[in-house]
């Protein structure tokens, strides 16, 4: 799952129906879509998180100890696609992405990583937790157990930093409840930094930066624009932000204070 | 005897190494959870810990109040006041009667405070029809309010429920700083404070000019002549002069001029004059116009006169 695809409302039936491979001898399929993000925003679209090719997810089964780990069949690209694996035992299955994170069929260990990159296209927003559950593993929905705070940024000339910087830890490793998605940073970082050595600002054309932020109210967030040449910028929201798992936030640099 | 005495010392030796053995076996405490904070609200947190190997379920204490027995491994406490501080401690459980875990002692306390009320988003304001004499202010609705409050240069608190109202009687070209905050609706007070304000600051615009009449020889005889001009919107007279002499006001759309010499040129000057206190609107340009009086009076002149108009000298 590794970018966010804006798309019109009347595209969504075309992307549910992409081509299902049968699974291989021994193995079962899951069908896992991502739910759609709700957009605190006035683009006027609607964002949806797509999968990958290589995805894996874990899928835990309420009478199974350990996890499952089920690799992308089909439907790299779209928010809904084809998984493959051994199917757990149980009545009840919990899905949850990223599988490469530590499980011991209670909770589920994950990092949100304090160092990440800006990276071109932009649409890339990075490895978002994701949690769900159903009673068949051939329909289950999972939805984001963080928000997104997408920082449109205006300038002129290139980067090379940018930081952004929380009242309460923003990115570290997270701990999970498996049974109810409960989701919580358990040795965390104050800051992001990102890398965007690569990306050069635009004064007209604003350019979006993703950082994933676990759920709460945040009274004061700052964000560093720290430029190849010449001095940082410091710009401080003018008032308390609430990020909402599953809900994509925008903030454009013109609704910034700058901290001189 | 020596046989009996050492077969007596061996089963002693095999009864204390099984007593010793027996000691071995002892249970275990387990260990203490360790807490986190997931998510604070305005009056509930939940909390969440890694699985403790062994323990059946969780004891969880808050404030030193009766504890809670939990199976899970998360917890929510609810019933807190908004922007309280609080201690949560905890021990994990042994099955009952079991003969290999005891319970833990209880974890280090964990202090947590949940949120604070909510401040309503800032009313986001805009400016319209900005005149000399005013403009006005609108935003769109606040979720959860009840009620908006504006002040104009930190004055009066005014409250109103629409999201838009109109200021007038202003000064033209005069800054004015508008402030706006919201204000939660009753039952949201218990979760939500009133916004920050929102602030403004918008200069009227100085008087607009009117348009100027647009003059036309409506009646030229020997020894008069008439000038006459649409109505200039917002005008509520015209100054009128003859070469440039003494101007006459009138209210009407025409002025005549009489006693005038033949065969002789004139230039007659008009310009539109808003009410007086309608600071909106400024006189207007000055228009010309030039004539020249017919070759002598005769009984045609008298025909068609116009009727007469007050006339009131300015200066």
């Amino acid at each position: 799952m590794k970018k966010i695809v804006p798309i019109l409302f009347f595209l969504l039936p075309v992307l549910s129906c992409h081509k299902v491979e049968p699974a291989s001898p021994g193995k079962d399929l899951a069908f896992v879509s991502i739910r759609a993000f709700e957009t605190k925003t006035q683009i006027g679209t609607n964002a949806l998180p797509a999968w990958s090719e290589g995805d894996r997810i874990s899928i835990v089964g309420d009478l199974s100890d350990a996890p499952a780990e089920f690799t992308l069949r089909s439907g790299a690209g779209y928010s809904s696609a084809s998984f493959e694996g051994v199917k757990p035992e149980g009545n009840m299955f919990m899905a949850y992405y990223p599988s490469s994170a530590r499980c011991d069929g209670i909770t589920w260990r994950g990092l949100l990583s304090t160092k990440i990159s800006h990276a071109m296209p932009s649409q890339y927003i990075g490895t978002l937790p994701l949690w769900g559950r159903g009673k068949d593993i051939a329909s289950l929905e999972v939805g984001a157990l963080c928000g997104v705070l997408r920082l449109d940024l205006k300038g002129v000339g290139k980067l090379d930093h940018v930081i952004l910087e929380a009242d309460r830890p923003i990115s570290g490793e997270y701990l999970v409840s498996i049974a109810d998605g409960i989701f919580a940073i358990i040795n965390g970082s104050h800051i992001i930094w990102m890398d965007a050595a690569k990306t050069e600002l635009m004064p007209l054309k604003a350019t979006p930066f993703y950082f994933i932020l676990p759920p709460s109210q945040y009274e004061d967030l700052r964000i560093t624009v720290v430029p190849a040449e010449g001095k940082a910028k410091e710009y401080i929201l003018p008032e308390e932000i609430e990020i909402k798992a599953g809900v994509f936030t925008c903030i454009s640099s013109d609704n910034l204070e700058l901290n001189d | 005897m020596n046989r009996v005495c050492q077969a007596t010392l061996l089963a002693l030796a095999a009864l204390l190494t099984a007593v010793s053995c027996e000691k071995k076996v002892q249970p275990e405490k387990l260990a203490a959870p360790s807490p986190v904070l997931a998510t604070a609200g305005i009056n509930n947190a939940t909390f969440i810990w890694e699985n403790v190997k062994g323990a059946v379920s969780y004891l969880v204490v808050v404030d030193e109040g009766e504890p809670i027995s939990v199976k899970g491994i998360s917890v929510t406490i609810g019933k807190m006041n908004p922007a309280s501080e609080h201690t949560l401690k905890m021990k994990s459980l042994a099955p009952e009667g079991s003969s290999e875990w005891l319970d833990s002692d209880f974890s280090a306390p964990l202090r947590f405070s949940t949120e604070g009320k909510k401040k309503l988003s800032m009313p986001d304001l805009s400016v319209s029809g900005i005149l000399p004499s005013g403009f006005t202010i609108s935003w769109g609705a606040v979720r959860n309010a009840a009620k908006y409050v504006y002040k104009i240069n930190d004055g009066a608190e005014t409250q109103t429920t629409e999201t838009r109202f109109t200021l007038d009687n202003l000064i033209n070209s005069t800054p004015y700083t508008v402030k706006v905050k919201a204000v939660p609706s009753e039952k949201m007070t218990e979760v939500a404070t009133e916004s920050l304000w929102a602030e403004l600051v918008v200069t009227t615009t100085g008087p607009a000019a009117l348009d100027a009449p647009a003059l036309r020889a409506e009646s030229i005889l020997g020894v008069e002549i008439t000038i006459a001009w649409e109505a200039v919107h917002h005008a509520a007279a015209y100054l009128c002069s003859l070469n440039d002499g003494a101007p006459v006001s009138v209210t009407s759309t025409f002025v005549k001029f009489e006693g005038l010499q033949p065969l002789t040129p004139y230039t007659v000057k008009v310009y539109a004059k808003p009410a007086e206190g309608d600071v909106n609107y400024s006189d207007s340009s000055v228009s010309t116009i030039s004539v020249t009086t017919r070759e002598a009076p005769s009984d045609d002149d008298k025909k068609g006169e116009l009727p007469n108009f007050e006339e009131k000298p300015i200066f």
